[in-house]
């Protein structure tokens, strides 16, 4: 969007807010020329999911797809959910160009997401990208660039750091920041230990799996399949390395870490305190990996500066461990009376759950009662259109973003090779291994390096 | 007709759209069904560490004949035996290490065999395969020799080695 439509819809709420007649009233902001407007890049699974297709927070006026099906059947979406008919883009670049989109959604693989934010930003446009951020930590450190340098707004479709229950933790996560900011878990500077895994609510979908002989099949002629491809390397195409399944391929994301990782972590890093920060050690047990396709793994930790883990357990040998212990106290995930833990919570049953708290000698605490006397957190802006129209950073954006698929990235890193390795977070650059940095840093194809270093 | 055709395609796919994409099982979509990766570690657990442990990459880095050996089990068309793809993985993992006194030296022979593979394949899968190889361990040096093994091929070997030898020129 231009700057003096984006002024005229800030200062129109602006006067607005002085006159005797409500804005929405004099102004008509509820009209579709007051506002904002939304094209989608890719139409696959995820962006007939609420936060994209339907969300009513701004205006549906396009979408592409290198999939002709996937156009058809999004234009056929849009009109059964009341968008009526919008532009179907020949391809995102055509889409980019159309000044008269003010937000893009990302929802491409993620070996596209990096490309399609720098591009994104340099072409003004703000910014709602699904997760991971990224593939590597190299495409990421360029997104918080190029977004901040163009002074865009951004923001990543997850959320548990500011709304909805955890996941099978059952609560949401803010109580549990309120204890750790509070140094009720580990007094300040002394470790945390976060586990992850079906013992505490979290799985890590192994099913997300490649298959190891992949053959070559014919492209349907629908499908630009270069174009689906983009940055990543080019590999004949099968249907099972695109779509719903392109999960399983090292080339485009990384199984069940790369659907599920920022969802986890990105909370956790709000939760302990280190948005600002990343691990320096990463360890790793299990299976060597297939070069190309996604296999499992047994345990992979990330570590801080501060002794502070975050365990990802594969293999479940954690699973009668706390979420989280400190020195001072342990949290657990609420349980049902048969003892399990529900797989997902929803907002009705999070009224009647906490997690449970115990001190040091395994007292067990009273959480509500403690979480009275405990200030809020710091605000956040949790509605993007309010972030944009505002310009004020959103809750979850390029920074803290960044650094919580930087864990994400890191993981992976360790599980393609193998083995752990150790990690600078100021310098963002593996300590003496050419080999993890090289995953960390990847070229792509062109012309698509070439727009990443575009300012 | 075309574009009856491509209705009749899209309202056959509207039925056989799943609201939550999360339920398709990789079984599901491919009728040539290969066994995932998961699947294969699991019923290969111990073969493949095996296949990997420092004893058996040493014996097959030990000679320039041996590596040659191994990398000419790379099959076209995807076909190759996965333990085979995984050691040879680990090798350009292993040469990276800046630990090992002897790492250099088999990287420069390692690299070597790579170029020399790649130059003889006549298969584009093969060819991409082992330029993907030189991803990971490949070096400044090796730049004119990439970009010449791209020359020779068709867009799927131009375009790896042209992405290859952007990461070669940006390397340590």
């Amino acid at each position: 969007m231009n700057t003096s439509r984006r002024t005229f819809l800030k200062t129109a709420g602006a006067v607005g807010a002085f006159n005797l007649i409500p804005a929405k009233v004099l102004w008509g902001a509820s009209a579709p020329s007051n506002q904002l407007t939304r094209a989608l890049i890719g139409f696959g699974g995820i962006a007939r999911s609420e936060n994209h297709l339907p969300y009513r927070g701004s205006r549906l006026i396009g979408l592409c797809d290198p999939d002709q099906l996937h156009v058809q059947q999004g234009l056929v979406a849009a009109e059964k959910h009341g968008w009526g008919k919008i532009k179907a883009y020949e391809n995102f670049m055509k889409l980019l160009d159309d000044p008269s989109v003010d937000v893009v959604h990302i929802c491409t693989p993620p070996h596209w997401h990096g490309v399609q934010s720098v591009m994104a930003a340099n072409a003004g446009k703000d910014i709602w990208c699904e997760k991971p951020m990224t593939r590597t930590v190299g495409e990421g450190k360029r997104v918080m660039e190029v977004v901040q340098a163009k002074k865009r707004m951004f923001r990543l479709n997850t959320w548990f750091r500011f709304k909805d229950p955890f996941y099978g933790f059952g609560t949401p996560v803010k109580p549990v920041r309120q204890m750790v900011e509070n140094n009720l878990v580990s007094n300040p500077g002394e470790p945390i230990r976060c586990v992850f895994g079906a013992g505490q609510g979290f799985s890590w979908k192994f099913f997300w799996s490649g298959l190891v002989n992949l053959l070559p099949e014919e492209c349907p002629k629908t499908f630009d399949w270069d174009m689906w491809l983009g940055p990543a390397p080019w590999k004949p195409y099968n249907k099972h390395r695109a779509h719903a399944t392109f999960r399983g391929y090292w080339d485009y994301d990384a199984g069940g870490l790369g659907d599920m990782a920022q969802h986890y972590l990105d909370p956790v890093q709000y939760l302990l305190c280190k948005d600002d920060t990343s691990p320096v050690k990463i360890d790793y047990k299990g299976p060597k990996q297939h070069p190309e396709v996604v296999g499992r793994f047994d345990r992979i930790t990330l570590t801080y500066a501060d002794g502070t883990e975050i365990i990802l357990d594969g293999d479940e040998s954690l699973k009668n461990e706390p979420f989280l212990k400190g020195t001072k106290a342990t949290i657990w995930p609420y349980r049902l009376p048969d003892g399990s833990i529900r797989s997902w919570t929803t907002h009705k049953q999070a009224e009647n759950q906490m997690f449970r708290m115990f001190d040091s000698a395994g007292k067990e605490l009273d959480v509500r009662k403690i979480l009275k006397d405990l200030p809020e957190p710091a605000p956040q802006v949790t509605d993007f259109m309010e972030s944009v129209r505002e310009r004020k950073q959103f809750a979850l954006n390029e920074d803290n973003g960044f650094r919580s698929c930087t864990m994400f990235n890191l993981a992976i890193v360790a599980q393609r090779l193998g083995r752990g390795f150790e990690f600078d977070p100021v310098t963002l650059h593996a300590k003496n291994d050419p080999a993890a940095e090289r995953l960390l840093y990847q070229s792509m194809r062109e012309p698509w390096a070439s727009e990443m270093a575009k300012n | 007709m075309k574009k009856l055709l491509l209705a009749v395609a899209v309202a056959a796919s509207l039925f056989a759209v799943r609201a939550d994409y999360n339920d398709i099982k990789p079984e599901e979509t491919s009728k040539k069904a290969a066994p995932t990766a998961v699947a294969w570690q699991g019923s290969n657990a111990k073969k493949l560490a095996a296949a990997v442990d420092c004893k058996t990459i040493a014996k097959l880095v030990e000679t320039d004949e041996s590596m040659a050996a191994l990398l000419a089990k790379v099959e076209g068309a995807y076909k190759t035996d996965p333990i085979v793809a995984t050691q040879i993985m680990e090798i350009s993992h292993k040469v990276m290490c800046t630990k090992c006194d002897k790492a250099p030296k088999c990287r420069e022979r390692w690299v070597a065999q790579l170029i020399k593979a790649a130059e003889t394949s006549t298969d584009s899968y093969r060819t991409t395969f082992f330029l993907d190889q030189l991803r990971w361990c490949g070096r400044k040096a090796d730049v004119e020799a990439v970009l010449a093994i791209g020359a020779k091929g068709d867009k799927a070997v131009k375009d790896f080695s042209e992405m290859v030898a952007r990461e070669l020129k940006a390397a340590e």
